[in-house]
């Protein structure tokens, strides 16, 4: 079994509410059911907790960035999956997957992020709905 | 099960190892019986294993250095070893009113409560989680030794203290978040017996402790990267019977981190911060 089945089994656990991991917060603020992708270039990386902010400008369309906020997972189980405070340098191409924000705000949950070299991470996060 | 515990600890080590701990087992007696006789409150016994009583015992012990961190499959072990009600493993046993408390706050219903509005925890509070849950976070977990005792700290910096000395519980200590955690090592595994847990500790998401929750785990490395614990978790109010579970945790070599729940807390109570930071 490969990784993203064993942790989609995880999912699976969660979702059943038979062993329920402890993040830090509900994700209610997020609508689970859906992905969406935003691409732009790197605003600030806020290597924070309880929770990491990956902050990215997105072209409006009109000439301007709409700055998008996505909610990681705490510094700990981001650098387990690779993540670190100098992964990123503000300026540089990327495109993130993310549950969005029930409320429509340009934000969401953090899900695979890709990068300027074709590579990409994961954010625990993600686990919550699955691969 | 711990009153066997007593008697199958097998002591390890040279005759002169064995010779201070005896005395000091003795010395230990001793002021025993004066506390008795002088009417204090005499050190109850339960658990006289002999390995780390010492700090030349201390190397009697196995070695978990390092920072050991949740294991996601873990959670799949439970499933497995639970055995909860009406045949389903996945659910927690839990007493016919506490199922219907679990249901109705959602903890049944995606995690995420009947209005998709989310679980209560205490982490969303940036409280402590506490015991059981607390072995249960998906953080790292270090264990220090020294005589007598055993300290559990994860990255969150939850402190569990788990004495090893051969004491008792304390009847009259104040219930806190971790606990009053006694223990015992036999050989490799680690014994320990925690009660007086706060009733507002996370027994699981979505349900707190109860006044007379009471947890035995058996922790040991079940390969040189994999420390496990066997919990069981009782409570005559919450659970029908036994609740047990497997946790596992992976050597991680990036070692411990720092949690601070309250550094940057942009999503509390339903409200998300997008402030941009200052560039």
């Amino acid at each position: 079994m490969n990784l993203s089945n064993r942790l989609f089994l995880v999912v699976l656990c969660a979702l059943a509410g038979s062993q329920p991991g402890f993040a830090h917060h509900s994700f209610s603020n997020f609508d689970m059911s859906k992905t969406a992708t935003v691409s732009g270039t790197v605003r600030a990386l806020e290597w924070t907790n309880p929770h990491v902010w990956l902050w990215i400008d997105v072209p409006d369309g009109k000439g301007g960035v709409i700055p998008y906020g996505l909610e990681g997972a705490a510094t700990g189980e981001m650098a387990r999956q690779g993540w670190s405070r100098t992964k990123v340098t503000k300026g540089e191409k990327i495109t993130a997957e993310m549950h969005p924000l029930r409320s429509g705000q340009h934000g969401g949950s953090l899900g695979k992020t890709t990068f300027a070299d074709g590579s990409s991470l994961g954010s625990t996060l993600v686990l919550k709905k699955g691969p | 099960m711990f009153t066997d515990a007593a008697t199958t600890a097998r002591p390890r080590g040279g005759k002169i190892k064995e010779e201070i701990i005896r005395n000091n087992l003795s010395v230990a007696a001793i002021a025993a019986a004066v506390l008795a006789l002088c009417g204090g409150a005499a050190p109850v016994s339960h658990y006289p294993g002999n390995q780390g009583l010492t700090w030349a015992s201390l190397a009697q012990l196995p070695d978990w250095t390092g920072a050991w961190a949740l294991d996601p499959p873990s959670f799949q072990r439970v499933i497995a070893t639970s055995g909860g009600p009406d045949g389903n493993p996945n659910i927690p046993p839990l007493t016919p009113r506490y199922a219907a408390m679990r249901k109705a706050n959602g903890a049944a219903n995606g995690g995420q409560g009947p209005a998709g509005t989310g679980v209560e925890t205490n982490s969303l509070h940036c409280l402590p989680t506490g015991m059981p849950g607390m072995m249960s976070s998906p953080f790292s977990f270090e264990f220090l030794y020294t005589p007598g005792r055993v300290t559990i700290i994860n990255d969150g910096r939850e402190v569990r203290r788990v004495y090893t000395d051969g004491r008792g519980h304390n009847p009259d200590a104040d219930p806190t978040f971790e606990g009053d955690s006694i223990g015992h090592w036999e050989d490799g595994t680690l014994v320990i017996d925690t009660q007086n847990i706060l009733p507002d500790a996370d027994l699981f998401v979505g349900m707190h402790t109860g006044a007379n929750t009471h947890v035995v785990e058996r922790i040991s490395k079940i390969d040189p990267h994999t420390l496990e614990d066997q919990l069981v978790v009782t409570d005559p109010v919450i659970f029908a019977k036994p609740w047990r579970y497997y946790r596992t945790y992976q050597l991680n070599k990036l070692g411990m981190s720092e949690y601070v729940c309250e550094q940057n807390n942009r999503d509390s109570n339903g409200v998300v911060n997008l402030t941009p930071p200052p560039e």
